[in-house]
C-alpha cells in the first residue's frame, strides 16, 4: 500500500519506546550510581575525620601521661634536692638511697641520677652513670639557663648516633630562700617509657614524643631506633605545625599536641589506609547494593517492556494500516493488561469507524440519489426555480429557470450582485434595484413573496414577463439557510390575454359589420343558390325535401312545390335502388359525410350519372338540424374516362403484342441458329472429307430442330389468334367433368409414374360456356405442366369449387415451385423461371401464355400460388351457366 | 490445345458449336445454363475461352459475365456472347466485360475466327 498523503511516520520512530525504556533505566541508575559513590565518599571522609579525632585524642593522652609523668619527676627531684640540703651529705646520700630502692626510679625509668652542688661539684646518686662526661656537656646549656632562675629544664635526647639507648636530662633547681642551693639532675631512659605504651601493629598509629631538635624521644614502634632513625623528616608536622604532602598530607594523619612545659609535642601519626580499608568494605557492600538494585530494574523494565512493546507495536500497526485506507486492519489482542485493554479497546474504535465509513457511504450515496432524484425533478417542472444560500450565493437553478433567463446566466456570488439580473416592475415600469429581489428581501428580512409581476432582461436578449415568487429556507436551528425563487414565464400568456382582448373588440365591431353585410349576403346566396350549375337540395334530418334550386328543378322537370315535404328516397328520379339513398340519408343525418355516385334519370328519359354528396349542417349543440345535398352531372366526364381507360388497355394490348413479338423473333432464332449451324457444319466435314455417318447424323437432330421449329409457330400462331380474337371459338355449353375428365385421361395412360387425383365438387351440375376443345386445351396444358415439374411418383392433385357464379379449379403439384416475384410473369410468353435450370424440360415457353389467353376468351382467368421447394398450384376460374354474350366479352385482367 | 467453356441452355447449338470447335482440334466443355457454367469456370485445368448465351433460366448470361469479372476467384479469360436478343442495356453486361457478341443464327466461320483472334490475343 503506497503512503498516504498524511504525514503518517510510516518508518520505527527513532525515539520507540524500547529507547525510552533504556532511558528510563539510566535514570534510575546513574543517579543511583552517583548516590552510591557518594555514599562511599562520604563513608571514606567520615572514617578519615573519624581516624583523625583518634589520633588527636590519642595525642592529648599521650601528651597528658608524659606531662604528669615530667610532674612527678620534677617533685621527686624537689624531694631529692630538699635532703641533700637539709642533711649532711652521708645522712642525705643514704636516705636517697633508701628513698630509691623503694623502686621508684625504676617507675621513672631514671637511668641515673646527680646532684650538683652550688661548689659546681657533681655526685652521683645511686649508681653512677657510665658516662658521666658526656651528661655534663649536654647538660651545661640548660644549667646556665637555671642559673640565671628558671626553676627547670629538660634536656633533648643525647647519645651516640649509632647508640639505640639515648637518654634525655630532667633538671631541677633546688633553692632556699631565693638562692640556688643546687641542681638535681635525672637521666631519663626513653625506651622505657614507650614499652608502656601500647604496641603499633604495622598498619596502625605510632605514638611519638619529639624533643625540640626533631628527634623522637619515646615511640611505641615496639623496637629500639638508632638516632639516625629518631630524626624527623625537616618539614614534620611535629616541627613545622602543618601536614606537609610528604610526610602524608594525603596518606597519612597525624596529630600534634605540644607540651609547653617541655618544649616538646606528642605526635600521633596514622596511616590512610586505614580509613580506607574501612571504607573500601563500605564500597563493597554499596556496590553490591548498586548491583542488586540495578539488576532488579533492568529486569523489571524488560519484563514491562516484553508485555507492553508488543500490543503497542500491534497497535501501531493497525493504526498505521488504517490511517493508509484499510479498515479491516486490528491489534487481535486478547490479553487482559492495560495495554492489551487499550488494544482492544482501539480495535472496537476500528470497527466503530469501519461501520461508520459503511455507513457514510451509504449514506453518501443515497445522498447522492436523492440529488439525483431532485435534480430530475427540478429540470421537468415547468417552471423556473432559483436556489440560493443565506449569502445570495446562487447554488442551484434548473433547466426551465435558465431558459428563462436566456440559457447563458451567470451565477451571483451575493445577493449584492443581484443588480447582474435587469428587471421592471410591470406595474410602475420602475427598473428593480439589487435589494427590491424577491430572493433579496427573503435573505434579509425573511420575507415571502407569490406571483410578483416582472418584466425581466433576458441574457439572450429576450424581454419576457415572469411572476416571481421566493421563500426563505431555515435550517434545524431556525437560522436564516438560503432562499427558494420561483420563476413562472408569462410571456405567451400576457401575449394570448392581449390578443384575445383585441380579437373581442375586433369581434364586437365585425358583428355589427357582419350583421349589415348578412341581409345583403342572403340576397347573393339566394341568387347563387339558384343560378348554381349544380343541384343543390336542403333536407330535413328525416330526409324529408325542404328546397331545391332551379337546377335542380329543371333538369328532374319537378318544381320545387311538388317535390317539398317528399322524402329523398322516394324520389321518381332515381335510377339507383332507392334503398341506397336512404341508407346514404340516415348516415348524413348521423353527422357523417357522405359522397357517392348515383344514376337519375333526367326529364328527356336521358340517364345521367351524378356525384351526389350529403353533408350534414349543425348547431352550436352539434345536433344535424338540415342536410345539404348538392349532385353533379358527371355522365360525360365518364364516358371520357371510359374512352381513355379503354385506349390504355388497346395501347398495353399493342405494347404486349410487340414484346410477344420481339420474344418469338428470339425463340425463332434458337432453332434458326441451330439449323444453320448445322448446315455450315454438315458442308465444313464434306469439305474436309469426313464420313456420311459424321455428317448425316447432323441431319438427324436438325430435322428435330425443324420440327421444334414447326410447333413453335403453331403454338404462337395459335396464341396469337387467341389474343386477337380471330380463333374460332364455339359457343356452347359443356360438362365441366367432362372436359376434366377428357383432359386428364392421356395422362393417366402415359404416365405411370405419377398419381393423378381427381375431385371435382357438384362437377357433374357444372356447366360452362364455351369451347370444349379449348377447354380440354386448357387443363392439359396445365396438368402437364404440374406432371412435368413434379417428381416421379409424385401427386398433382385437381379438385373444382363453385361459389356464386363462378367455378374454380385447382391444379396442385409436389413440383419445385415458383419464386413468388414471378408468379405473374409465368403467364406471360417465353418466361421460363430462374429456379428452372436442372428441372427445364425444354418447354418452348408458350404453354401458360395460351392457358391464359383460352381462360380471358372464355370471360375466366387464370392465376397461380407456389411455395418454393414445396409444389405451385394453378387455378382456373370460369363463370357458369353463363352464356357469352358475345365473343369479345372478354374479362380483361 | 485452348480449352472452350460453352454456357448454352439449348442443347442443339450447344451440340453444334461444340462439334464444330473439337473438329478444330479444340478441347471443349458445355453447361446448360449460367449455375453450371460458373461451377465450370472454377474447375482446373480453367477454360482460356468462354461462349455465353444470354437468355437462360436461372442464372443468365449477363450474370456470368458480370461474376466471372468482379470475383478474384475466377479466371481472367476472354468472353464471347451468342445471342439471338436485342443488346438492350437490361439484356447485356457492361461495355468492356465481354470482347466480342454473335448473333444468332451465326455463321460457324465467324465463331471459329473469333475464338482464334481472341485465343491468339
Amino acid at each position: 500500500m503506497p503512503p498516504s498523503t498524511s504525514g503518517f511516520p510510516h518508518q520505527r520512530c527513532r525515539w520507540g519506546l524500547q529507547s525510552k525504556l533504556v532511558a528510563l533505566v539510566l535514570l534510575v541508575l546513574v543517579p543511583l550510581s552517583a548516590l552510591t559513590a557518594l555514599l562511599i565518599w562520604q563513608r571514606f571522609t567520615d572514617r578519615l575525620a573519624t581516624e583523625r579525632r583518634s589520633a588527636q585524642w590519642q595525642a592529648e593522652n599521650l601528651a597528658g601521661h608524659f606531662t604528669a609523668f615530667h610532674n612527678t619527676l620534677l617533685s621527686l627531684e624537689a624531694g631529692l634536692g630538699g635532703m641533700m640540703i637539709s642533711e649532711p651529705e652521708h645522712v642525705a646520700r643514704q636516705q636517697v638511697s633508701q628513698f630509691l630502692s623503694n623502686g621508684l626510679a625504676t617507675d621513672l625509668y631514671i637511668h641515673s641520677l646527680f646532684w650538683l652542688g652550688a661548689d659546681g661539684r657533681w655526685l652521683a646518686l645511686g649508681e653512677p652513670a657510665p658516662d658521666q662526661s658526656s651528661i655534663e656537656a649536654a647538660a651545661a646549656p640548660y644549667l646556665q639557663a637555671l642559673k640565671a632562675g628558671q626553676d627547670s629544664a629538660v634536656s633533648c635526647l643525647i647519645g651516640p648516633p649509632e647508640g639505640t639507648r639515648p637518654l634525655f636530662l630532667v633538671m631541677k633547681a633546688i633553692r632556699q630562700g631565693g638562692v640556688q642551693m643546687g641542681t638535681v639532675l635525672a637521666a631519663i631512659d626513653p625506651e622505657y617509657i614507650g614499652r608502656a605504651l601500647p604496641p603499633a601493629e604495622p598498619g596502625q598509629a605510632r605514638m611519638l614524643i619529639v624533643d625540640d631538635k626533631g628527634h623522637i624521644v619515646v615511640h611505641n614502634t615496639g623496637r629500639p631506633l638508632s638516632m639516625g632513625e629518631r630524626r624527623l623528616p625537616p618539614d614534620s608536622i611535629a616541627r613545622t605545625g602543618v601536614p606537609s604532602a610528604r610526610t602524608g598530607g594525603r596518606t597519612r594523619v597525624e596529630a600534634v599536641v605540644p607540651l609547653p612545659a617541655v618544649g616538646w609535642s606528642a605526635l600521633v601519626d596514622s596511616p590512610v589506609a586505614v580509613a580506607l580499608a574501612a571504607a573500601r568494605g563500605d564500597a563493597v557492600k554499596a556496590g553490591m547494593i548498586w548491583l542488586a538494585v540495578a539488576s532488579c530494574t533492568v529486569a523489571g523494565v524488560a519484563l514491562v517492556t516484553k508485555d507492553t512493546h508488543r500490543p503497542i507495536l500491534a497497535v501501531q500497526r493497525a493504526a498505521l494500516a488504517i490511517s493508509h485506507g484499510d479498515l479491516t486492519a486490528r491489534t487481535g489482542e486478547t490479553g487482559w493488561d492495560d495495554v492489551a485493554m487499550t488494544a482492544q479497546v482501539f480495535d472496537h474504535m476500528a470497527d466503530l469507524v469501519q461501520r461508520a465509513k459503511e455507513q457514510l457511504l451509504a449514506e453518501s450515496s443515497r445522498l447522492d440519489l436523492e440529488q439525483k432524484r431532485l435534480r430530475a425533478v427540478l429540470d421537468i417542472l415547468p417552471v423556473g426555480v432559483f436556489i440560493s444560500d443565506a449569502e445570495g450565493h446562487m447554488l442551484e437553478a434548473n433547466r426551465q429557470g435558465l431558459r428563462i433567463w436566456g440559457e447563458d446566466v451567470p451565477m451571483t456570488r451575493h445577493r449584492s450582485e443581484f443588480g447582474t439580473y435587469v428587471a421592471w416592475w410591470t406595474r410602475t415600469g420602475e427598473l428593480l434595484r439589487p435589494e427590491d429581489w424577491a430572493m433579496s428581501r427573503a435573505l434579509t428580512r425573511g420575507e415571502s413573496s407569490l406571483n410578483e409581476e416582472l418584466d425581466i432582461q433576458a441574457f439572450d436578449g429576450i424581454r419576457r414577463s415572469v411572476l416571481n415568487s421566493c421563500v426563505p429556507i431555515y435550517s434545524e436551528t431556525g437560522a436564516l439557510a438560503g432562499s427558494v425563487a420561483v420563476l413562472v414565464d408569462i410571456t405567451y400568456r400576457k401575449a394570448a390575454e392581449e390578443t384575445l382582448r383585441r380579437a373581442r373588440d375586433e369581434l364586437e365591431q365585425r358583428v355589427l359589420e357582419r350583421t349589415r353585410e348578412l341581409a345583403e349576403s342572403e340576397r347573393k346566396f339566394r341568387a347563387i343558390f339558384d343560378g348554381a350549375f349544380e343541384f343543390i337540395g336542403l333536407l330535413r334530418p328525416d330526409g324529408a325535401i325542404l328546397a331545391a334550386n332551379r337546377s335542380a328543378e329543371e333538369i328532374v322537370a319537378t318544381p320545387l312545390a311538388e317535390m317539398a315535404g317528399v322524402k329523398y328516397w322516394e324520389a321518381e328520379w332515381w335510377l339507383t335502388p332507392g334503398e341506397e339513398i336512404r341508407q346514404a340519408v340516415l348516415q348524413a343525418a348521423s353527422g357523417g359525410f357522405v359522397r357517392r355516385e348515383v344514376r337519375i334519370r333526367t326529364a328527356t328519359g336521358r340517364p345521367a350519372v351524378c356525384d351526389l354528396s350529403l353533408s350534414p349542417i349543425t348547431d352550436e349543440a352539434v345536433r344535424v338540424t338540415q342536410i345539404l345535398a348538392e349532385a353533379r352531372d358527371i355522365t360525360e366526364l365518364r364516358e371520357a374516362q371510359e374512352a381513355l381507360r379503354e385506349r390504355d388497355v388497346a395501347h398495353e394490348r399493342e405494347h404486349a403484342r410487340t414484346r410477344f413479338l420481339q420474344l418469338a423473333a428470339h425463340e425463332l432464332r434458337n432453332p434458326m441458329a441451330s439449323v444453320k449451324g448445322m448446315l455450315s457444319l454438315m458442308q465444313r466435314r464434306h469439305r474436309a472429307g469426313r464420313t456420311v455417318g459424321e455428317i448425316m447424323h447432323l441431319a438427324e437432330v436438325m430435322e428435330s430442330e425443324v420440327d421444334r421449329l414447326n410447333v413453335l409457330l403453331n403454338q404462337m400462331l395459335e396464341a396469337f389468334r387467341l389474343q386477337e380474337g380471330h380463333a374460332v371459338l364455339a359457343s356452347e355449353p359443356v360438362s365441366l367433368a367432362g372436359v376434366l375428365a377428357s383432359a386428364v385421361r392421356p395422362f393417366e395412360m402415359a404416365e405411370e409414374g405419377h398419381r393423378i387425383s381427381l375431385h371435382v365438387e357438384a362437377a357433374d351440375s357444372v356447366t360452362v360456356w364455351g369451347d370444349a376443345r379449348w377447354l380440354d386445351e386448357l387443363f392439359r396444358n396445365l396438368l402437364g405442366n404440374a406432371i412435368n415439374y413434379s417428381p416421379a411418383g409424385g401427386t398433382v392433385t385437381l379438385t373444382g369449387a363453385v361459389e356464386g357464379e363462378v367455378v374454380t379449379v385447382a391444379i396442385t403439384d409436389q413440383g419445385i415451385g415458383i419464386p413468388s416475384d414471378q408468379l405473374d410473369k409465368v403467364f406471360e410468353g417465353f418466361f421460363r423461371a430462374t429456379n428452372l435450370c436442372d428441372h427445364d424440360p425444354g418447354g418452348m415457353g408458350l404453354g401458360l401464355y395460351i392457358c391464359r389467353e383460352i381462360a380471358l376468351a372464355h370471360g375466366g382467368r387464370v392465376w397461380a400460388e407456389s411455395t418454393v421447394g414445396s409444389g405451385s398450384t394453378f387455378y382456373v376460374q370460369l363463370p357458369v351457366n353463363l352464356r357469352r354474350r358475345q365473343n369479345g366479352a372478354r374479362a380483361d385482367h | 490445345m485452348a480449352r472452350v467453356l460453352i454456357i448454352e441452355d439449348r442443347p442443339a447449338i450447344a451440340m453444334i458449336l461444340q462439334e464444330a470447335l473439337a473438329d478444330e482440334g479444340y478441347d471443349t466443355a458445355t453447361a446448360p445454363n449460367g449455375n453450371a457454367g460458373l461451377e465450370r469456370l472454377l474447375e482446373k485445368p480453367a477454360p482460356d475461352i468462354a461462349l455465353v448465351d444470354l437468355f437462360m433460366p436461372g442464372v443468365d448470361g449477363r450474370t456470368v459475365i458480370e461474376t466471372l469479372r468482379s470475383d478474384p476467384r475466377y479466371p481472367a479469360i476472354p468472353a464471347v456472347i451468342i445471342t439471338g436478343a436485342e443488346p438492350t442495356p437490361e439484356a447485356f453486361p457492361p461495355e468492356g466485360t465481354y470482347q466480342a457478341v454473335i448473333r444468332k443464327p451465326f455463321d460457324l466461320d465467324v465463331v471459329l475466327s473469333t475464338v482464334k483472334r481472341l485465343l491468339q490475343a
